[in-house]
């Protein structure tokens, strides 16, 4: 199912990370069969050109286990991986990697055979660029950077976190605790930057568990324009109903289908050309001004703020059935229980 | 322009780590010029009521094993270079260990000074870092600015007692007043004080070294008119002592 594994001792993976900044936020790790990259993510703003920029490559014969099926690059929390490698060296115990492409989450997995077995579900970064192979599965496009970039013709998986297929396989032991605990971060990613109280967010944003995707999107029949804007379609997310539109290139009846699609985030779309673009017009006119729109399950734009506190208002309009099966909650959200 | 060094000795690579880590903890910017014989880490900061002027002169032959460089043009065989020294702390923070340490000039996104690091590891792979710090170029016209400061003829010069001991005084003297007043005499006397209203504190090194000063001649022949035993002085903000 996943394509990509890696399995490394702890301290290889500490020994590596240590040679980033500890104020470091996110790595990108970028897989080949000839070797493994780390490098430091640098975003757009401030200006990437005078931003230190660290890289460490490492060979696959140092990891226990490598296996890349497709040549990616992911970019995750560097924070959280700091976290999941100081419990993972203590019981020194070796780390798996499993991870698909950009936008996919990424799962760390520790398995004492009898004692116990740890699943750490971190999201990915969608980023436009890197994602130079094509999804071949045929699903809803969303999108991160704004245009200006490469207008990618890829589509990329709109579901949450939770509906990884690698998700489906974890034992819910005591990882359970942790993998809610990523997921409901991996979500609170989603709707703020990082400027925003996590906690607080996730009080507040308790629905984001349960509504579906659909409602975050108003299809709008308007031919999208050459830019292409990139806003994300993510389960239950209020913040995006008022200013996204998804489009299809030629403004046919994909629109119609790719509503439907929305009721189960992981159903399969025949849409391989979808462009997402925002409906505002304000916001369309510049593209670098663009808001840009978390993807379910990525780490959030950084300039999500007012699209979020702006439309939280808005009611969910449609009121679908629950995502499939494919998506089912792990772990019920404690945060509701006072 | 071309710039590469190689520093293989660790003692070099921790000495070269230590040297610009102090001289992050003073400046945000600093210019780094690169001669043939040199390495220079420079700050003129023209502020009207004094700032800060750092001259740091490294020479190269003490710390690289390997050093070639190309500068503008055959007659100024120079580069001049504006980089953050925080950055090249942190480059080489992870460079402690290492095997070997490479700074080259290059061009990436940017013009950069690119750091590459040899990490020992268990295994029989290499591990190396590389880290990209970006740099402007200081324009030929500007480099009038950076030349060697002239060092005023001086009453005195002592080799300053241990700075372990000295830095532990002064941050005790900080709370008191925020000017402090540094005396030494030809004698080899190193007198640290403060005064406030309510009560005076110094502190007294003895047998301290009085090195003959670089423009030749002994001390006494700076100033013949001194009393050897006179304490020459200057006022110094407390905060600023602690810096260094």
């Amino acid at each position: 199912m996943c394509p990509n594994s890696l399995t490394a001792a702890s301290k290889l993976l500490c020994d590596a990370v240590m040679n980033f900044q500890n104020t470091q936020e996110e790595i990108t790790l970028i897989v080949s069969p000839q070797k493994i990259v780390l490098k430091n993510y640098v975003e757009d703003e401030p200006d990437p050109n005078k931003v230190m920029h660290t890289n460490l490559s490492l060979e696959p014969e140092e990891f226990d286990n490598c296996q890349v099926g497709v040549d990616t690059e992911v970019t995750f929390c560097l924070k959280e991986l700091r976290a999941i490698l100081a419990f993972s060296e203590v019981t020194t115990l070796p780390l798996t990697l499993t991870f698909e492409t950009a936008g996919r989450p990424i799962v760390f997995t520790i398995d004492s055979d009898s004692t116990f077995e740890g699943n750490f579900v971190l999201a990915t970064l969608a980023d436009q660029q890197t994602q130079s192979q094509a999804a071949t599965h045929a699903r809803t496009a969303t999108q991160k950077r704004p245009a200006g970039r490469v207008d990618t013709s890829k589509a990329a998986k709109t579901t949450h976190n939770r509906a990884g297929p690698s998700n489906t396989d974890l034992n819910h032991t005591r990882s359970s605790e942790q993998t809610k605990r990523s997921e409901q971060l991996a979500s609170a990613y989603e709707m703020l930057n990082d400027d925003t109280d996590f906690d607080e967010m996730i009080q507040n944003d308790t629905t984001l568990l349960d509504q579906p995707s659909v409602e975050a999107l108003r299809m709008a029949p308007s031919v999208c324009e050459e830019r292409t804007m990139c806003t994300s379609v993510k389960p239950g997310s209020s913040a995006l109903g008022d200013n996204m539109t998804v489009v299809s290139r030629d403004n046919s009846p994909i629109v119609q289908s790719s509503n439907k699609s929305e009721e189960s985030p992981v159903i399969p779309v025949p849409l391989m050309n979808l462009r997402v673009t925002l409906g505002d017009d304000t916001l369309g006119e510049d593209p670098d001004e663009e808001e840009e729109e978390a993807i379910p399950g990525t780490p959030p734009a950084k300039r999500f703020r007012s699209l979020f506190f702006g439309s939280s208002q808005v009611s969910q309009t449609q009121t679908s059935q629950p995502s499939c099966a494919a998506s089912k909650v792990l772990a019920e959200d404690t945060d509701d229980e006072d | 322009m071309r710039f590469r060094g190689k520093l293989v000795d660790i003692t070099c690579i921790q000495h070269f780590t230590r040297v610009v880590t102090t001289i992050s903890k003073l400046i945000k910017t600093c210019v780094l010029r690169i001669t043939p014989t040199a390495l220079y880490l420079i700050l003129s900061e023209k502020v009207v009521n004094g700032g800060v002027q750092i001259w740091c002169e490294l020479p190269q032959g003490h710390f690289f094993d390997e050093y070639a460089m190309e500068g503008v043009s055959a007659e100024e065989n120079e580069i001049y270079l504006e980089l953050a020294p925080e950055n090249l702390v942190k480059a080489l923070k992870t460079a402690q260990t290492a095997k070997w340490v490479k700074v080259k000039l290059t061009k990436k996104h940017a013009p950069c000074i690119t750091i590459e690091v040899d990490l020992p590891t268990l295994g029989a792979h290499s591990r190396v870092v590389v880290h990209d710090i970006p740099v402007s170029v200081v324009p030929r016209r500007l480099w009038t600015e950076y030349q060697e400061p002239e060092v005023p003829n001086f009453d005195v010069s002592i080799v300053m007692p241990q700075i372990k001991v000295l830095k532990n005084v002064i941050e005790k003297m900080k709370n008191l007043s925020n000017t402090l007043l540094l005396s030494a005499n030809h004698q080899g006397e190193f007198k640290v004080s403060v005064e406030t209203d309510m009560v005076s504190v110094s502190t007294h090194f003895q047998d301290l070294l009085n090195p003959a000063s670089g423009n030749g001649g002994a001390p006494q022949q700076l100033n013949p008119s001194m009393d050897p035993e006179e304490f020459a002085e200057i006022l110094l903000t407390t905060k600023w002592c602690i810096s260094i």
